[in-house]
């Protein structure tokens, strides 16, 4: 009676035509995030800075050529990226005012299709393990997906706790569950015709690296500086003979606002009745383990962290990418369309430069609470830093995108990698310091000599003075940087046995010892005892 | 149950598939507040009885607060509403069956062959025990497979939360009843797009409603506005999600604390108000679908007067290794004035710029929080490449009773190739914090703060050096 009359009145909600756009012309991808593509951790064990990264960031711009009638229609966006962030879409070129951009992810799960199957009539098959005869019955659903119950000729029984091969048949898919989210916009032309429009959003998954090699020339004076953009594509989603960009610089994010709206998906989670002590050994059926190995509950796909694949393109200095200014930022163009497959990093260079002149230096930064209250004298290794300047008189002067630099030693053997450094971004101008690693033949030993403590009228002061051994078994000469941070309240140096620089919060003692060489180097520190009782 | 005897008539009103099929009147109307909640009024045409009966509405929000609910129409009182919450499931119908009849069906694993018994279900603890006849046993215990055949759904089991309402009706008749209810798993925000025009010092701006349906049902054909506004709400103690809010709440405050986010509103707002909130009707009604985010356009505006800044912001007196990258922030008013004339939900602002080609990149996006109109807007987009700035602590002495002074260096580089100024603030000033010394004049925003305009010549450096002393 009624229900019926209802059921008939549902059919005209169609009101709007739809248009598909099943597929962009053409595609530009810009990425953005510094994506640490190689996962390269420090000593630490720390990689918090990038973190936020991970996902990285792409902008898609697609170009699509849509047919529009007059009226109100709905435009469906298929072959988007698959971590769409939807209400980043907009769209040029169109001449037709946009009531409302709708993204909808009511996916079609198994248990998606229960839900929205309460009362519908649907097919119970149960197929006899003994013989295999099956047997076909009309069921009502009526609850699920936790736990499907099923009408049965005015009966209720139970799916999937029988033990019997059981499955359900629908006649039909329930409306509004779709096989992938889908982007649409609902516009009104006022005349028909045909548009090409500009559809571009951000997405994330894809990202970028910047990766260095410095090769180290014989004469230990200049080194060759080659710079890779490593693209990575972490999506499903493949980009094909796309014009490809990145955009080197931090730009401010909100990894919490700006992602794909995440599907609440039903599963078909089975609960039945407690199957007894006595039936321990009947394997339980479980569906929600099913369902996952199946993949029906997805993981999401940022998640995927291995690539399946590596492609490296060209190492030929030609095909390299351009650099222009985008706002504050440095923007990269690869040189040709590229294709940028699901799962895959490729990389293509950006910077090669060669005979940059660098100075190799040792440095040694004292701990002053592994020195106090210490008998037990070592020597310890000076740190290796190579040392140059991003200027064009000084044969580099580009900016240097932040990312990982590897360096490599030209020795009797061959190239020899002698240690890496992260390198944040760097504009033209600045001093680089890279730091390699330990020195096996500079050494450093530091001793306090004595310790007291100044009465003052006021306050009274802490002196400490250190003694310091320093010694070169390089065969070559070197230039050792001793370093003394200055830290607490009235720091100063009283005395020293040879003057100091002040840089970066440091004094700084500079020697510079022949092969064999020994110094020595003597300096008092004085500061304010604790304040612990200002009067 | 049926406590009024023969003479309840059960209105099954408008079942399932009937809601928002804009049928026999059906009106929906939504009002989504910025945070996990919505008013649904749903207006429908009822037939009624005269004298008690039970109204059963299977199709509300399957998120609904039911403590929330109302339903208002001429003649018809309310005697009681119910919200039955107990799902049905095998395991749920299995303990509504004990003492109670069931049939059991065994299937012969050897040839296929079934039996059907009759038995009555004695518990369902860690297992199904039943009575056949005189004997006792385990269900399934011999991993036969065994069908259970109940015979009728117990009455307060459903397959999904249902809201029923007893009432009293006066006369029979058709008539408008509106039901309204809070419900959760409904909310919006607003996401911007400004394209930033940096030479001519202007952006165009867009604001989109994003209106998100987590709530488990699809409302069809709405009638739907936007409030915006902080309205209190009373959570439980336990909420974590909401919990989480408000820590994100507090960190957001201090961000903005730390970016000079934006001086305070001095224009009436065009919008019209509700109480103290503002609404933001849709022009059209709306499918608002379960999972779906919806966007509908509330602001276009062009050429707003805007400009970009560079700056720093230190809390603290100290030294860093390697230069830190100054903000890049592009500021802009929401005054008529100055060409964007409306207050600001809440939302996301994501900046673009046109690049070379005409066509717009990405270059950063950050929160506002309610924005009063006649506002300044700071969003930072993210950090300059070419500006940059070295703090260095160059001395710190003590000066007398719980005081201390401070020399501090900021070298300030710029590579790029016009000339540029970076506003450089200071935190840190305690009691009585005072300047002793500095290159550039400063001023004092507020007592525990200093701020420099530090002019950087095109690829040059400038050194901004300060002696403050403060209290602590």
């Amino acid at each position: 009676m009624r229900c019926a009359a209802l059921a008939l009145l549902l059919l005209p909600l169609a009101a709007t035509a739809d248009v598909v756009s099943s597929a962009p012309d053409a595609v530009r991808v810009t990425l953005y995030g510094n994506l640490a593509a190689n996962a390269t951790y420090d000593e630490e064990g720390g990689y918090a800075e990038y973190e936020a990264d991970d996902a990285g960031l792409v902008m898609v711009s697609e170009t699509r050529t849509i047919d529009l009638p007059a009226g109100t229609s709905r435009v469906v966006f298929l072959g988007v990226a698959d971590a769409i962030v939807p209400q980043t879409a907009g769209i040029e070129g169109l001449s037709a005012a946009i009531i409302e951009s709708n993204f909808d992810y009511d996916l079609l799960t198994p248990g998606a299709v229960i839900a929205k199957s309460h009362g519908e009539r649907v097919r119970l098959v149960r197929t006899d393990r003994a013989t295999g005869r099956t047997t076909d019955r009309e069921a009502i659903v009526r609850s699920g997906p936790q736990g499907v119950m099923l009408e049965i000729d005015g009966k209720i029984e139970a799916l999937g706790c029988s033990g019997l091969s059981e499955k359900l048949i629908f006649p039909r898919l329930p409306p509004g569950l779709a096989e992938e989210p889908q982007l649409s916009m609902t516009v009104r032309a006022t005349t028909a015709g045909r548009h090409t429009v500009q559809l571009s959003y951000l997405a994330l998954g894809m990202g970028w690296s910047a990766d260095y090699i410095v090769r180290i020339g014989p004469d230990d004076r200049t080194l060759d500086l080659t710079g890779w953009i490593t693209l990575v594509n972490r999506s499903g989603t493949t980009f094909a003979n796309t014009p490809a960009e990145v955009v080197a610089g931090q730009l401010a994010r909100d990894a919490e606002e700006t992602q794909p709206p995440g599907p609440t998906q039903i599963s078909e989670g089975a609960s039945c009745w407690p199957i007894g002590q006595f039936a321990k050994l009947i394997p339980m059926f479980r569906r929600a383990e099913l369902a996952r190995t199946r993949g029906f509950i997805q993981e999401t796909p940022l998640a995927v962290t291995t690539l399946d694949e590596v492609a490296v393109t060209g190492s030929r200095v030609p095909f390299q990418a351009q650099m222009r200014e985008l706002g504050d930022y440095k923007l990269y163009a690869v040189p040709e369309p590229t294709t940028i497959a699901a799962r895959q990093s490729k990389q293509v260079s950006f910077l090669a430069e060669s005979r940059v002149p660098f100075t190799r230096l040792y440095m040694f930064k004292v701990d002053e609470d592994s020195i106090m209250n210490e008998n037990d004298f070592v020597p310890r290794p000076a740190t290796t830093l190579l040392r140059l300047q991003n200027k064009e008189s000084e044969g580099l002067g580009k900016p240097l995108p932040r990312g990982v630099i590897s360096v490599m030693e030209s020795g009797t053997a061959g190239a020899a990698l002698a240690g890496q450094d992260r390198l944040d971004d760097t504009p033209v101008g600045l001093p680089i310091e890279l730091t390699l690693g330990k020195a096996m033949d500079v050494w450093v030993e530091p001793r306090v000599t004595a310790e007291e403590t100044i009465e003052g009228e006021d306050h009274d002061e802490q002196r400490v003075s250190v003694e310091v051994r320093l010694a070169n078994d390089k065969p070559v000469p070197i230039t050792l940087e001793y370093r003394q941070p200055s830290t607490g309240e009235g720091f100063r140096i009283v005395r020293e046995s040879r003057s100091h620089t002040f840089k970066e919060g440091e004094v700084r003692w500079t020697f510079r010892l022949r092969p064999g060489g020994r110094a020595v180097l003597r300096y008092s520190m004085q500061r304010p005892t604790e304040r612990d009782d200002d009067t | 149950m049926n406590r009024y005897g023969i003479g309840l008539a059960v209105a099954l009103a408008l079942s399932g598939q009937a809601l928002g099929a804009s049928t026999d009147g059906q009106r929906l109307a939504l009002t989504i507040y910025n945070r996990d909640l919505a008013l649904v009024q749903d207006v429908r045409s009822l037939d009624f009885t005269a004298g008690r009966s039970r109204l059963e509405f299977k199709d509300v929000s399957a998120s609904i607060r039911p403590e929330t609910v109302t339903l208002a129409a001429t003649g018809v009182d309310i005697v009681e509403q119910n919200f039955d919450f107990d799902l049905l499931t095998p395991e749920k119908m299995m303990e509504k069956a004990v003492g109670r009849q069931v049939q059991i069906v065994r299937t012969n694993p050897g040839n296929g062959t079934e039996v059907t018994e009759t038995a009555t279900v004695l518990s369902v603890n860690n297992g199904v025990v039943l009575k056949i006849g005189d004997r006792i046993e385990v269900l399934r215990a011999d991993g036969a497979p065994t069908r259970v055949i109940f015979d009728k759904v117990p009455e307060n089991l459903r397959a999904r939360p249902t809201l029923s309402i007893n009432v009293q009706s006066n006369a029979a008749g058709r008539r408008d009843a509106t039901l309204s209810y809070l419900t959760t798993g409904l909310s919006w925000k607003a996401d911007y797009v400004a394209m930033f025009d940096e030479p001519a010092n202007k952006l165009d701006m867009q604001g989109w409603v994003t209106l998100t349906n987590k709530s488990g049902t699809t409302f069809n054909d709405a009638v739907t506005q936007l409030i915006a506004g902080e309205i209190n709400i009373v959570r439980a103690a336990d909420d974590w999600q909401y919990q989480q809010y408000l820590q994100q709440q507090q960190y957001m405050q201090q961000q903005q604390r730390a970016l000079a986010a934006q001086r305070g509103g001095n224009e009436p707002g065009a919008r019209r108000p509700l109480a103290d909130y503002y609404v933001y009707p849709l022009p059209e009604r709306t499918t608002v679908a379960d999972n779906q985010t919806k966007q509908v356009g509330f602001i276009d505006a062009h050429g707003v007067a805007a400009r970009k800044v560079y700056e720093y912001y230190a809390d603290w007196f100290t030294t860093l290794n390697d230069p830190a990258h100054a903000a890049v922030v592009v500021r802009f008013a929401n005054s008529t004035r100055g060409g964007l004339g409306a207050q600001l939900p809440a939302g996301m602002v994501r900046v673009y710029v046109r690049d070379t080609d005409g066509k717009p990149r990405f270059v950063g996006e950050n929160r506002i929080e309610h924005v009063p109109q006649g506002s300044e807007i700071s969003v930072k987009t993210g950090e300059a490449f070419d500006v940059t700035v070295q703090p260095t602590l160059v001395k710190q002495d003590r000066a007398g009773f719980w005081r201390s002074r401070y020399s501090m260096e900021y070298l300030v580089r710029n590579a790029r190739s016009q000339a540029t100024t970076l506003e450089i603030r200071q935190g840190g000033l305690w009691r009585e914090g005072k300047v002793l010394e500095e290159s550039i004049k400063s001023t004092r925003p507020d007592a525990y703060t200093l701020q420099w305009s530090v002019p950087v010549a095109a690829n040059g450096e400038t050194k901004l050096t300060f002696t403050v002393e403060t209290g602590w």
